[in-house]
C-alpha cells in the first residue's frame, strides 16, 4: 500500500511540469449565422462526444471551453443547430488555446432537422417520421402570453382545435384534436404526458356543486404547469402516432418537454410581464323599455316589456357594468447550467390575476420546478424533476344558475340600478325584489354585484409533479432507463352561497376536497445497432408501463347560514351528509417499437403496445394496439439528390390503432345512496331522517365489454422548394372508431336507465394543409409566413342500440332539453337537436291534413302560418344545426428587422359551426334583447304559406313572450346562428436590446409587447362565437349567459444574464 | 467500476425486470381497484324501504302534481315551461323523469327488491308496504299513462317490457293490496324502524290498502259500474279518521324538504294560484283560501287564469310553502267522498247527501275551520249533488295527481280550457322508454284518451 503510494507520489511529480504544460483549455468560439449573414441567437452549438455546448449570444456568438484534459488533439464532430434552419455538422481538430469556427446555416422551413419526441422517450429527426407531429418551441409558448398551457396551442397547429371556457382568470381551455373520436362524456381529452410521465389534466367539477349547465369554471390541471418551464410540446395527433400510449390516446396525446439545464457557463434569466384585459363585446340590451309588463311599469316584474322610457329616465348599461379591467402581473426567474456530467435546471413562476369581472375573480398561481441530472462514471444517469405549484382562485358563477352572474345582470331591465347591491339594512336586493324585508329568501334572480362580491368559490390547489430516472448505458448500443413519476395534487373548495342567493334562499356552504394521484413507472430497453454494409440502421424498443390512478372526493354541505359575510361550516344551521366519491384504476402494459432506416432515405416505424386495464372487470383485461408507419425521403435519391427546384420531398403512410377502456366501475350493478334528483333541480337525500337509504344504481352493470378502437390511416406529403425557403405540407387522415363504449339507454321499466355497450362506430376524414414561407430573407429583413388550413368531416357511422337491434335514436351530450347536442347516426357528433317551426317540404301533418298537399304552391321550408297569422311548433325533434367547424385555418406573418425588431401577427379563422345563442333567445323572453325594441309596439307578417298567410300580427311582447318568439317555449332554430369567425389571435412587437454596457452585466433585454384578441370578425350575435357552456363535458355549440372572453394587451421584459 | 457494471449486466436487468414486474398478476385484480368504493353491492331492507319512501311522496309532490293541478286549475302555470304547460303544449320529454322514476331504483325494482328480501326473513309487514307503495305508484301511473309496461317490468330475462292492458295493472294492484292486506293482518316478522307514514300502524295500513282499492274501483267505475259496489265496501272498510290519513313525511333541511317548497325556491315565479280554484273558494267563502294561498302583492286573492301567466297572482301560503309541509296523498276525507259518490251512482242520494256533510265536517276539523264554516248541505239532488259531491272532491284533492281522474270521471267541475284548446287527459309515454323500447308507439299514435275515460258525460 504505502509503496503503491509512493510510486504514484513520484510519477504525480515527474508528470508536473507536462500537466502543466497541457493545462491549456481549448475555446471554441464562432458565430452562427444564416445564409443573408443575419446572426442567429439562441443557437445550440454541442460537440456530442464530449457532451459540451453552449447557446449564441445577441450577437450569434458562441464560446464552448473544453477543458485542457479533454484536449488531445483529436477531430470532433461539432453540430449547429437552430429551430427552422438545417442542422450543420463540422469537423474541428482540438488543440489547446482558440479554435474559430464560424457556421451558416441553411434554411429548413419545414423543420425537418429538428428533433421530435415522439413518446416512450424517443427522439427523432422530423425527416424520419412517417407520422405527421406537431412540435411546438418554447418561443411559440412563451409567445403566446398564456397563462394555460393548453391556450398557447391556439391557432398553431392544424387539425387541432383550442377552446378556452372563459376570460376569467385560471379558466379551463380544453383541446380537440381531429374532430371527436369517442362519445364518451368523461374522457374527451388527449393524454398529457410530461419528460415521459403522464400527468392528469383532468377538469373535475364536484358532485355537489355541478350542474352542467351552470356551475363556476373549473380548471383544467395541465394550467398547473408553468409555461416558461416548457422547451416544446408534440402533438401526436392521430391513431397512428399515438398508438404506442394505446388504450389512453383515443384522443391524441400531448408531449411536453421541459427546459433543462446545458453544459456551459450558468445563465439566468428574468421575465416580468404586465398583462391588462377586458371585455370588447357583450350582450346587446336594449334600453328604451322599462320594468314591467303590457306596456305598463310593474316593479319586481321579471320583464322588460314595461313603458317607453323616453329620454328624461336613468337607464343603466346592464351588458358592461360588471366589467373592469383586469390585471395580471407575471414573474418568471430561471438559473440554468451545468457541466459535462451535471446539469441543473431552477425556475420560480408567479402568476397573479385580478380578473375583468368586479369582484371575487382572481387567480394567483406560483411555480417552483427543480431539475438536475448526475452522470456517474461514463453509463450511469440519474435525474430528479421535481414541480410544486401552488393555485388560489375564486370564480364567479355562470350559465343556467339563478344565481348566476350574466344571467341576472342581462334580465335586469334598463331603468334598474343595480347598484347598491344591499339595501340600506343590508338585505340582498335585485330587480325582481326591489324592497326585500329580511336576509333570507329568493330574489328571483341575484343581483349580479352580489354574485360577483358576495359568493365565494374558492379553489386552493397543491401539486407536486415528480419525476425521477435512471439511465443505464451499459453498451455503445443499450441504453436501459427507468422513469418514475408521481403526480399528486389536492384541491381544496369552498363554494358559498350566501343567505339570500336566489339559488339558496336560506344561504349554503359547500367545501369540498378533491386529490388525484397517478403513480407511473416505466421501464424501457432500447437498442441501437448499424449496419453499414447494408446502409440500414435499427432501433428497438422494449419496455414495460405500471400505472395507478386515483381520484378521491370529499364533500361537506351546510344549509341555512345565519350571518351575512361568515362563511364558514360553522355559520350554517344544517350540515347535510357528507358526500364521498373515489375511484381507482390500474393499467399495465408490454410495448415494443422497431425503427429501421434503410439507404438514408426509406424510414420504417412498427410499434405494438399490449395493454391491460383493471376497468374492465370480468371481460378480457388484455388488448393489442399495433401501428406501423413509413416515410419516404426521395429527395435523397442520386437522381433528385442536388436538383435545384426541389430541397426536399418526403412521402408518409402510417396506420396504427388507438382505444379506450371503460371508465371505472361501470362493469358493476350496485345500490347507490345521496339524492333522488329531478330535472329541475329539486333533489330530495335517501337518507332523510337520520336513516341511511339505497336504491338500485340505474346504471346496469356490463360484464362483457371491449376496448373502444380508433383506427387511422394516415398519408402525407412534405415538399420543400427554392433553398427549403417554401415548405409544404400535406396530410390526409381516415380515422374510425369503432366499439364506441356509451351508455347504451335500456328502457327505464327494466329497472335500470342505462349500460354501457360497444356499439358505436364514428368516422374523422380530413385534410391538413400547411404553408410555409420565408418570401424576403435578407441580413436586415426577414418575414415569415405559416399557415394552417384543416378541415375534418365527422359522422356518427353507426349507433346500433343493442337492446333492440335497432338504430339508436340518439345519445343525448348533455345541455338543454329543448336545444341538446347529441349523437346521431347520419351527422356529426354533437348537432343541436331541437325543435323547428312548421315548415313546407316535410310532409308535416297540421290537424290531421298533409300541408304540402294543402298548399303545393308553398317552397320547401317556407314557414306554415296559421290561421292567427303567427308561424306554429313542429312537435317534432330534429337536427338544427351543427356546431362543427367546415374549417379551420390560420395565418401567421413574422417580420424581422436589422435583427432585433420582430414584429407578427397571428390570425385564427373558423369557417362554419352552429352557435345556439339561448341568451339571445332568454332574452328576446324578457323584453330585454335589442332586437325586442325595434318593433315592439309594431306589428309584423310572417313570410310564408298557410290560412294565416299575409295577416298581420302583433310583435314585440306578443311574439316574444306570449307566443314562439319565446327563447323557452319557442323553437330553438330561431337562435342557431353561424359561429364562424375570423380572430386576430396576437399581434406583437419585440425588441431585443443587445451590445448592453459592461456595468450591466446583461448579456441582452427583450422588450415586448403583444394585444390577443384584439378583434374578432364574426356574424355571431352573442359575445363571442369561441365559447363553449359545457366545457369538457358532453357537447359543444350551446351559449348560454356564460362568462365572456377577453382581450388582452401585454407588456414583458426578460432579462438574460 | 465501467467494467463491473458491464459484467453484471445480466443480474441488473433481472433484478430491474423483477423489482418492476413483481407480483404484476395481482396488479390489475386487486380488490382495492375493482371494487366500486362509491356503491353498495347488498343493501339491508331497511335502506330500500328508506329509498322507497323518499321516491314515492317525490312522486306524488313532484313535477307530475304540479302539471295537473296546473290543468285542473288548481294552480296556474305563469312563466317559462310551466306556462307552456298551462297553454297545453305538452311533449314526450316533459315528464321524462317521473315516468322512469316509477320503475328505478327506489321504484318497482326496490318494491320487488324489498319483497324479495322480506319472503327470505319473514317479515311480511315490510312485503305489505313495498305491496301497497307498488299498488299507489302503479295506479298513478296508469291513470297517467293508461297501458303501461308492467308484467314484463323490472325482469331480467326482458329487455323490452310489452304494455299491459290498464285494467289489467290495476286489476292486478287490486289483488296486490288483498295480499299486503293479508301480510299485515298476519303480523308475522319485524316492523320497519323508518315507516314515515303509519310508524308501523298495520291497521292504519289496512285501512289504507282498503282506500287505495276503493280509489282504484272508482278509477274504472265510469266503465264498469259494478266498481260502484266494490268501491263503497273497501271504502267502508277504509282510512276512518284524519288520524289515518296517507301523507308524505318531510322536514326543515333542504334534503328532507318538500318538493313544492323546492320548486318554489328555485322558480318562484313558475307557478300560482289557479283562478278558476282561487274563485271557487271565494265564492263559497271557504277558509282553504287563506290556508292553501297568500295574498298577493296588493293583498288580494287573485288566481291566474289558464294560459295566463300573471306572476303577480297568489302564491301558495307560507304553510303550503313551508318545506315541512306534508301533502295528503290518501285521506280519510277522499274515502268518504267515494262512497258518496258510488252511493249517487248507485241510487242512493240519501247516502251520498249524508256522506257529503260527512266530509264536509271531517274537512272543517282537520284545517280547523271554524264551526260553520262548511254547514251541512240540504235538499241537493240530482245533477247539484254529484256536482257538490265532485266540488268537494276538487277541493280536497287540492294538490294531489287524483283530482285528475276525479275531472275525467266525472266532467266535473266544469273547467274552462286555455284558448278553447282540449285540457289533456293523458300524457305521452317519456322519450327515455319510448327510445329505448320498440312495445311503445309514437307519440303521434298514442291514444289521446286511456281506456277508462270513453266520454265526457257522467
Amino acid at each position: 500500500m504505502n509503496r503503491q503510494f509512493m510510486i504514484a507520489l513520484v510519477c504525480f511529480g515527474v508528470l508536473m511540469p507536462f500537466m502543466a504544460f497541457a493545462q491549456v483549455d481549448a475555446i471554441i468560439t464562432g458565430q452562427v449565422a444564416d445564409e443573408s449573414g443575419a446572426p442567429l441567437i439562441g443557437a445550440d452549438v454541442y460537440i456530442p462526444e464530449l457532451r459540451l455546448g453552449g447557446a449564441t449570444n445577441p450577437d450569434g456568438m458562441y464560446e464552448i471551453v473544453v477543458p485542457a484534459a479533454q484536449v488531445l488533439g483529436q477531430d470532433v464532430n461539432i453540430e449547429a443547430k437552430f429551430i427552422g434552419y438545417k442542422t450543420m455538422k463540422e469537423w474541428i481538430t482540438l488543440k489547446p488555446g482558440k479554435i474559430t469556427n464560424n457556421f451558416t446555416l441553411g434554411l429548413d422551413v419545414l423543420e425537418m432537422e429538428t428533433l421530435v419526441v415522439t413518446g416512450l422517450g424517443v427522439e427523432m429527426d422530423k425527416a424520419k417520421l412517417g407520422v405527421n407531429i406537431a412540435k411546438v418551441s418554447d418561443k411559440v409558448i412563451t409567445n403566446s402570453d398564456e397563462s394555460n398551457v393548453v391556450s398557447a396551442l391556439a391557432g398553431k397547429i392544424s387539425g387541432v382545435e383550442v377552446t378556452q371556457t372563459s376570460g376569467e382568470p385560471g379558466a379551463s381551455s380544453y383541446i380537440r384534436i381531429r374532430g371527436a373520436t369517442t362519445l364518451s362524456f368523461s374522457d374527451t381529452q388527449p393524454l398529457f404526458v410530461v419528460d415521459g410521465v403522464p400527468i392528469n389534466n383532468s377538469e373535475r367539477f364536484g358532485f355537489v356543486t355541478f350542474t352542467g349547465t351552470g356551475d363556476v369554471v373549473q380548471q383544467n390541471r395541465a394550467n398547473d404547469l408553468n409555461p416558461e418551464d416548457i422547451a416544446s410540446m408534440e402533438v401526436l395527433k392521430g391513431a397512428a402516432a399515438s398508438a404506442v400510449y394505446g388504450s389512453r390516446a383515443g384522443n391524441g396525446v400531448v408531449l411536453i418537454t421541459t427546459k433543462r439545464g446545458r453544459p456551459g457557463r450558468p445563465r439566468l434569466s428574468y421575465k416580468v410581464g404586465y398583462t391588462f384585459d377586458d371585455v370588447k363585446k357583450s350582450a346587446q340590451l336594449q334600453r328604451k323599455y322599462g320594468q314591467g309588463l303590457n306596456g305598463q311599469s310593474q316593479v319586481n316584474s321579471p320583464f322588460s316589456w314595461g313603458p317607453d322610457l323616453g329620454s328624461d329616465v336613468e337607464t343603466f348599461d346592464h351588458a358592461f357594468e360588471l366589467f373592469e379591467t383586469g390585471h395580471k402581473f407575471e414573474n418568471n426567474l430561471q438559473v440554468s447550467g451545468g457541466t459535462e456530467k451535471t446539469t441543473y435546471f431552477l425556475s420560480f413562476g408567479r402568476v397573479d390575476h385580478d380578473g375583468f369581472i368586479r369582484g371575487n375573480s382572481d387567480y394567483l398561481r406560483n411555480t417552483v420546478r427543480v431539475k438536475a441530472s448526475q452522470r456517474v462514471g461514463n453509463n450511469l444517469n440519474f435525474s430528479g424533476n421535481i414541480a410544486f405549484s401552488n393555485v388560489d382562485q375564486d370564480r364567479i358563477q355562470r350559465g343556467s344558475n339563478v344565481s348566476g352572474l350574466l344571467l341576472g345582470s342581462f334580465r335586469t331591465p334598463p331603468d334598474f340600478n343595480n347598484l347598491p347591491y344591499l339595501t340600506e339594512e343590508g338585505f340582498h336586493r335585485s330587480y325582481r325584489n326591489q324592497n326585500p324585508t329580511r336576509q333570507a329568501g329568493s330574489r328571483g334572480y341575484d343581483n349580479p354585484f352580489f354574485v360577483a362580491k358576495e359568493h365565494q368559490n374558492i379553489s386552493d390547489v397543491g401539486r407536486s409533479l415528480i419525476n425521477v430516472s435512471i439511465e443505464y448505458d451499459p453498451l455503445d448500443w443499450l441504453n436501459i432507463n427507468y422513469r418514475f413519476g408521481y403526480d399528486y395534487s389536492v384541491d381544496e373548495r369552498r363554494t358559498v352561497l350566501p343567505i339570500g342567493s336566489s339559488d339558496r334562499p336560506n344561504g349554503r356552504v359547500v367545501r369540498e376536497k378533491l386529490t388525484e394521484k397517478e403513480i407511473d413507472g416505466s421501464l424501457t430497453i432500447t437498442a441501437v445497432k448499424a449496419f453499414e454494409t447494408a446502409d440500414m440502421n435499427l432501433n428497438l424498443t422494449l419496455g414495460q408501463n405500471l400505472n395507478h390512478r386515483e381520484f378521491d372526493e370529499f364533500s361537506v354541505i351546510g344549509d341555512n347560514m345565519a350571518v351575512l359575510g361568515f362563511n364558514q361550516l360553522d355559520n350554517t344551521a344544517t350540515i347535510d351528509p357528507s358526500i364521498e366519491f373515489a375511484e381507482k384504476q390500474r393499467s399495465e402494459s408490454y410495448f415494443g417499437r422497431l425503427f429501421v432506416d434503410v439507404w438514408q432515405q426509406v424510414y420504417l416505424t412498427g410499434s405494438i403496445r399490449n395493454d391491460g386495464s383493471s376497468t374492465f372487470g370480468k371481460s378480457e383485461k388484455r388488448h393489442l394496439y399495433p401501428s406501423f408507419s413509413a416515410a419516404w425521403e426521395f429527395t435523397q435519391m442520386d437522381a433528385l439528390r442536388d436538383n435545384n427546384w426541389l430541397n426536399f420531398g418526403k412521402l408518409r403512410f402510417a396506420y396504427g390503432t388507438a382505444g379506450r377502456q371503460p371508465d371505472p366501475y361501470d362493469i358493476l350493478t350496485a345500490f347507490f345512496t345521496g339524492n333522488f334528483i329531478s330535472g329541475w333541480g329539486s333533489s330530495h337525500s335517501l337518507s332523510s331522517f337520520g336513516t341511511g337509504g339505497f336504491a338500485t344504481s340505474g346504471t346496469k352493470g356490463q360484464p362483457d365489454i371491449k376496448p373502444e378502437r380508433s383506427r387511422e390511416i394516415e398519408v402525407g406529403l412534405d415538399v420543400g422548394f427554392w433553398n427549403n425557403r417554401l415548405g409544404l405540407d400535406f396530410t390526409y387522415y381516415n380515422q374510425k372508431t369503432s366499439d364506441a363504449i356509451f351508455f347504451n339507454p335500456l328502457p327505464p321499466s327494466t329497472g335500470a336507465t342505462r349500460q354501457i355497450q360497444n356499439a358505436g362506430e364514428l368516422e374523422n376524414k380530413g385534410i391538413e394543409l400547411g404553408l410555409n414561407l420565408q418570401p424576403i430573407n435578407m441580413k436586415d429583413f426577414k418575414w415569415n409566413i405559416r399557415t394552417t388550413f384543416s378541415k375534418n368531416d365527422n359522422q356518427v357511422t353507426h349507433l346500433r342500440d343493442v337492446i333492440t337491434g335497432e338504430t339508436l335514436e340518439f345519445i343525448g351530450l348533455g345541455g338543454f332539453t329543448s336545444a341538446r347536442p347529441i349523437a346521431r347516426e347520419g351527422h356529426a357528433v354533437s348537432v343541436i337537436y331541437g325543435r323547428d317551426f312548421v315548415r313546407f317540404g316535410r310532409g308535416t301533418k297540421v290537424s290531421g291534413e298533409n300541408i304540402d298537399e294543402l298548399f303545393p304552391e308553398a317552397t320547401a321550408g317556407a314557414l306554415y302560418i296559421a290561421e292567427d297569422g303567427y308561424p306554429i311548433q313542429d312537435p317534432e325533434f330534429r337536427v338544427i344545426g351543427d356546431p362543427n367547424p367546415d374549417w379551420t385555418g390560420s395565418l401567421r406573418n413574422t417580420v424581422t428587422l436589422w435583427n432585433n425588431l420582430e414584429v407578427s401577427a397571428l390570425i385564427d379563422i373558423k369557417s362554419g359551426g352552429d352557435i345556439w345563442n339561448g341568451t339571445r333567445g332568454a332574452l328576446s323572453f324578457f323584453g330585454a334583447h335589442v332586437t325586442t325594441a325595434d318593433n315592439r309596439d309594431g306589428t309584423q307578417v310572417f313570410d310564408g304559406f298557410g290560412p294565416g298567410q299575409g295577416t298581420e300580427v302583433a310583435d314585440g311582447q306578443a311574439w316574444h313572450l306570449q307566443n314562439l318568439g319565446s327563447g323557452f317555449t319557442g323553437p330553438a332554430s330561431q337562435f342557431i346562428e353561424d359561429g364562424g369567425y375570423v380572430k386576430l389571435r396576437e399581434v406583437s412587437l419585440a425588441y431585443t436590446f443587445a451590445d448592453l454596457p459592461r456595468w450591466m452585466g446583461l448579456t441582452s433585454i427583450n422588450v415586448r409587447a403583444s394585444a390577443r384578441n384584439l378583434k374578432t370578425w364574426t356574424d355571431y350575435t352573442g359575445i363571442d362565437p369561441d365559447q363553449n357552456l359545457l366545457g369538457t363535458r358532453g357537447g359543444r355549440g350551446l351559449d348560454y349567459f356564460g362568462n365572456p372572453n377577453t382581450r388582452s394587451f401585454v407588456l414583458t421584459t426578460r432579462f438574460n444574464y | 467500476m465501467n467494467m463491473k457494471l458491464t459484467n453484471a449486466l445480466p443480474l441488473w436487468l433481472a433484478a430491474l425486470i423483477l423489482f418492476v414486474g413483481l407480483g404484476c398478476d395481482a396488479f390489475l385484480d386487486d380488490e382495492s381497484v375493482t371494487t366500486d368504493p362509491n356503491r353498495a353491492v347488498d343493501v339491508p331492507i331497511d335502506q330500500l324501504f328508506q329509498a322507497i319512501q323518499i321516491q314515492g311522496f317525490f312522486m306524488q309532490e313532484g313535477a307530475l302534481a304540479r302539471t295537473v293541478t296546473i290543468w285542473m286549475q288548481q294552480m296556474s302555470g305563469t312563466d317559462r315551461q310551466l306556462l307552456a304547460q298551462g297553454q297545453y303544449v305538452h311533449t314526450e320529454a316533459d315528464n321524462d323523469d317521473e315516468m322512469d322514476d316509477m320503475y328505478t331504483g327506489g321504484g318497482l325494482v326496490d318494491f320487488r327488491n324489498i319483497m324479495r328480501l322480506a319472503s327470505g326473513s319473514g317479515d311480511r309487514a315490510y312485503a305489505g308496504m313495498a305491496k301497497f307503495w307498488e299498488a299507489l305508484t302503479m295506479n298513478t301511473g296508469t291513470q297517467i299513462w293508461g297501458d303501461l309496461p308492467y308484467s314484463e317490468a323490472v325482469r331480467t330475462d326482458k329487455l323490452t317490457p310489452k304494455l299491459d292492458a290498464m285494467r289489467d295493472i290495476d286489476d292486478a294492484l287490486m289483488a296486490l293490496l288483498d295480499e299486503a292486506i293479508a301480510d299485515f293482518q298476519s303480523g308475522e316478522g319485524r316492523l320497519p324502524p323508518n315507516d314515515y307514514v303509519y310508524s308501523g300502524d298495520l291497521a292504519k295500513w289496512i285501512a289504507a290498502a282498503h282506500s287505495l282499492k276503493a280509489r282504484i274501483a272508482m278509477h274504472w267505475a265510469e266503465v264498469d259500474p259494478s266498481m260502484y259496489t266494490l268501491a263503497m265496501s273497501e271504502a267502508q272498510q277504509g282510512i276512518s279518521s284524519t288520524d289515518g290519513d296517507f301523507k308524505s313525511l318531510h322536514g326543515s333541511g333542504d334534503p328532507e324538504s318538500n318538493d313544492w317548497y323546492q320548486f318554489y325556491r328555485d322558480r318562484d315565479t313558475y307557478i300560482r294560484s289557479g283562478k278558476f280554484l282561487v274563485d271557487l273558494l271565494k265564492s263559497r267563502n271557504d277558509p282553504r283560501l287563506s290556508i292553501f294561498f297568500a295574498p298577493n302583492a296588493d293583498g288580494e286573492f287573485v288566481g291566474s287564469a289558464p294560459g295566463d301567466g300573471n306572476t303577480a297572482a297568489s302564491n301558495l301560503s307560507a304553510g303550503y310553502l313551508s318545506p315541512a309541509h306534508s301533502t295528503d296523498i290518501l285521506t280519510f276525507e277522499e274515502t268518504i267522498l267515494i262512497i258518496a259518490e258510488a252511493a249517487f251512482k248507485t241510487g242512493d242520494e240519501g247516502t251520498a247527501l249524508q256522506k257529503l256533510n260527512e266530509a264536509r265536517a271531517v274537512l272543517e276539523a282537520k284545517f280547523g275551520m271554524d264551526a260553520g264554516s262548511l254547514p251541512a248541505l240540504t235538499g241537493l239532488a240530482g245533477d247539484a249533488l254529484i256536482d257538490a259531491i265532485a266540488e268537494e272532491m276538487y277541493i280536497a284533492l287540492f294538490q294531489n295527481i287524483e283530482v285528475w281522474q276525479l275531472w275525467k270521471r266525472t266532467n266535473r267541475p266544469a273547467l274552462v280550457p286555455h284558448g278553447n284548446l282540449d285540457i289533456p287527459r293523458r300524457m305521452f309515454y317519456s322519450q327515455d322508454e319510448r327510445n329505448a323500447n320498440p312495445n311503445i308507439p309514437a307519440p303521434e299514435d298514442q291514444a289521446p284518451r286511456n281506456p277508462n275515460d270513453p266520454g265526457d258525460s257522467y
